[in-house]
C-alpha cells in the first residue's frame, strides 16, 4: 500500500463515517461511538483486503463477512452501501417499521453474509461457513469481526476450545478492542491462536499485519485491531453512549468530522 | 414519578428498596449492569442462572434480572430448567421488555414467545403485572412467602395507574375483574390490560359490556373466574404482548376447551418474528390495539354462545 491509496481509504472513511453519524441521526438512534469506532477496519477490509463482487452477489468465492457486534452495523451497511451493493437512500431508513437495513444484520441486506446469531455466536458461525465453504471447494475466506468482550462468552469459548478441527483454516477473526486487546490475546493464545495486533485506524499498521498473516495458514489467526473509544472525541463531556443524537449535535459531529 | 408515565418495572424497583436492605431476606442480581458501553457485556446469564441456583440451594430467594432481558430466557434454558425448575428452587427471573431500544434493533432482541417457554416448565409460575401497584405487590409476594420458581415479565412501557396505591387483593394464581359485562370476556395481562379497558369503554358505545379480566397470574391461572364470566358472556378475547401460541391465548384456551368451550378470539403476534421499529409502529402493525381487541370483540359476540 502507497501513501495515495492511504489517502484515498481515508477519504472514502470520512465519508462512511459521515453517513453513519447521519444515520444515527435520521434514526434518532443512540450507540453511535461504537459504529465509528470500526468505520477503519471496515473500509480497510471492504476496500483493500477482502475479495468483494458488489455486482456479484451470488459469487461463491467472495469472501465473506460476519458480524458479531451487532450495535455496529450501521458502520457495515454505510460500508455496502458506498461500495455498491445497494442504494444509499436505503440508510436513512435505517432501523425504520418495514425497512430493508433492520436494527441488527439480518439477511434480508444484500451483502450482508450472515445474520446476527447471538451475543458470541458469531465465530462458531463463521466456522459453519467455512466449513460449507470448503465442502464446496471455494477459495474463499470468512472474515469474523467480534468486539473484545465477546471472546469471553461460553459460545466463543467452546468455538475456540474446537477450532483446531473445526472448519478454522479459513476463518480470520478480527478483534476490536478499545482497552489494549490484551486479555483477548492472552484467551485467543492459550487456545493455539495467533495473535497480531494492529492500529485499528492506521491502513498501513492493518495492511502489514493482514498481509502478514496470509503467510502462516496452518494455524487459526486473530487480528486484534485496537481502535479508539470514539466517543468523546465528537461528544465532549458527554460519556452517555446510548443517547440518540440531536440535530443540533448531528451537525456539531458532523463539523469535527470535515 | 406519578401520573401516566409510570409502569411495571416501577412497581418492581419499589418492592425490591423495601427489601434490599434486610441481610436474610431475598437476593437481588443483575446479570451485567447497564453502562450502554457494550449491550450484554460481561453479562454471562448462564452462569449467573446457576449462582442464583446455588443461592437459593443455601435457602435464598433469589431475583434475577438481566441487561440482555428478555433474551436471557432463551439464552439460559437449560440452565434454567435444570438448576432451577428440577430442584424448584426460590429463583425469581424477571425480564423487562423494554420498549424503545429493543424494539428499534428487531427480531434479534424481541422476544415474544417467552410466556410459552416459562409455562411450560412444570413448577414454573408465570406472571404478568399490568401496572405499578400490582407488580408492587406481586413483588412483594415473591420475595416474602413465595415457594418455588417464577417469571415474572415487566414493562418500561407507561401504562398509567390501573388500581389504587393501597389495593393489595393480587394474589399468586388470582385474576381481577376490572369491569363487569354480560357482552363479551375480555382476558389481559401486562401492558394489553390498558388497552382492554379502553375496547371496554368503546364497545359499551356500541351497547355490548365487557367482562374484562386482568390475568397478570398466566400460571397458576384463575380457572374459575375466567369459566364463571364465559357462563356470563359466551363468548371470549384474549389480549396480550406475546406469541398467539403457547401464551395467555393458549392458557385461556386450554381451559375453556376443557370446561366451558366459548367462541374466542386472539390479539397477539402471529407466528412471526418482530422487526425494527418504534414502540407505536410495532403495536400499530402487528395490532396490538384496543381497536384491534374491539374488532375481535364484535367477531366472537356475533357467534357467542347462548
Amino acid at each position: 500500500m502507497n501513501e495515495m491509496r492511504r489517502d484515498e481509504l481515508g477519504k472514502e472513511a470520512l465519508e462512511v463515517r459521515k453517513d453513519v453519524v447521519r444515520m444515527f441521526g435520521v434514526a434518532g438512534a443512540g450507540g453511535f461511538p461504537r459504529a465509528l469506532g470500526i468505520v477503519d477496519v471496515l473500509v480497510y477490509l471492504y476496500w483493500e483486503y477482502m475479495r468483494v463482487f458488489p455486482g456479484e452477489r451470488g459469487r461463491p468465492d467472495r469472501d465473506r463477512f460476519v458480524l458479531g457486534k451487532g450495535t455496529a452495523v450501521p458502520a457495515l451497511y454505510a460500508c455496502l452501501a458506498r461500495r455498491g451493493f445497494f442504494g444509499r437512500d436505503e440508510l436513512w431508513n435505517y432501523s425504520r417499521l418495514g425497512a430493508m437495513l433492520q436494527g441488527y444484520p439480518d439477511m434480508r441486506t444484500p451483502g450482508v453474509d450472515a445474520p446476527w446469531g447471538s451475543y458470541g455466536g458469531a465465530l462458531a458461525l463463521a466456522f459453519g461457513i467455512s466449513m460449507f465453504l470448503r465442502m464446496e471447494g471455494a477459495a474463499a475466506r470468512v472474515f469474523c469481526l467480534m468486539d473484545e468482550e465477546e471472546i469471553f462468552r461460553g459460545e466463543t469459548l467452546e468455538s475456540l476450545s474446537i477450532s483446531s478441527s473445526n472448519g478454522s483454516e479459513s476463518v480470520i477473526l478480527i478483534v476490536d478492542s478499545d482497552s489494549g486487546g490484551k486479555r483477548a490475546a492472552r484467551c485467543l493464545e492459550g487456545f493455539g491462536w495467533r495473535v497480531s495486533f494492529a492500529d485499528g485506524h492506521d491502513f498501513f499498521s492493518m495492511d502489514a499485519v493482514f498481509r502478514d498473516s496470509d503467510c502462516a495458514p496452518e494455524t487459526p489467526g486473530a487480528v486484534i485491531t485496537l481502535t479508539a473509544s470514539e466517543n468523546l472525541k465528537y461528544m465532549p463531556g458527554s460519556p452517555e453512549y446510548d443517547v440518540p443524537l440531536s440535530r443540533d449535535e448531528v451537525e456539531s459531529v458532523l463539523s469535527i468530522l470535515k | 414519578m406519578s401520573g401516566n408515565s409510570v409502569n411495571s418495572f416501577d412497581g418492581y424497583l419499589a418492592a425490591m428498596s423495601t427489601f434490599g436492605d434486610d441481610p436474610s431476606g431475598a437476593v437481588f442480581l443483575n446479570c451485567g449492569a447497564r453502562s450502554g458501553r457494550s449491550r450484554g457485556s460481561a453479562v454471562s446469564e448462564r452462569c449467573m442462572i446457576l449462582k442464583a441456583a446455588g443461592l437459593a440451594l443455601g435457602g435464598r430467594r433469589v431475583f434475577l434480572a438481566s441487561v440482555s432481558d428478555p433474551m436471557f430466557i432463551a439464552r439460559g434454558y437449560e440452565q434454567i430448567r435444570a438448576a432451577v425448575c428440577v430442584p424448584n428452587l426460590k429463583v425469581v427471573l424477571l425480564s423487562v421488555h423494554d420498549g424503545a431500544e429493543l424494539d428499534h434493533y428487531g427480531a434479534a432482541w424481541q422476544m415474544s414467545e417467552d410466556f410459552a417457554l416459562m409455562r411450560i416448565l412444570p413448577g414454573m409460575t408465570v406472571l404478568a403485572p399490568s401496572d405499578r401497584r400490582s407488580a408492587y405487590v406481586l413483588t412483594c409476594l415473591l420475595a416474602s412467602s413465595w415457594e418455588g420458581p417464577a417469571y415474572m415479565r415487566l414493562s418500561h412501557s407507561a401504562t398509567g395507574d390501573i388500581y389504587e396505591g393501597e389495593d393489595s387483593d393480587f394474589g399468586i394464581g388470582g385474576a381481577r375483574l376490572l369491569s363487569e359485562g354480560d357482552g363479551v370476556t375480555i382476558c389481559a395481562c401486562g401492558v394489553m390490560v390498558k388497552e382492554a379497558l379502553a375496547a371496554g369503554e368503546m364497545l359499551a358505545a356500541q351497547g355490548i359490556s365487557a367482562d374484562i379480566i386482568d390475568c397478570y397470574s398466566i400460571k397458576p391461572f384463575a380457572v374459575q373466574t375466567l369459566l364463571a364470566s364465559v357462563r356470563r358472556t359466551g363468548c371470549c378475547v384474549v389480549a396480550e404482548k406475546h406469541s398467539n401460541s403457547g401464551g395467555l391465548f393458549g392458557t385461556v384456551s386450554e381451559c375453556l376447551s376443557c370446561g366451558y368451550p366459548v367462541p374466542t378470539m386472539s390479539v397477539s403476534v402471529d407466528d412471526r418474528f418482530g422487526q425494527s421499529g418504534t414502540e407505536e409502529e410495532l403495536r400499530e402493525y402487528y395490532g396490538l390495539t384496543h381497536r384491534e381487541i374491539v374488532h375481535n370483540a364484535l367477531q366472537v359476540w356475533a357467534i357467542r354462545r347462548r
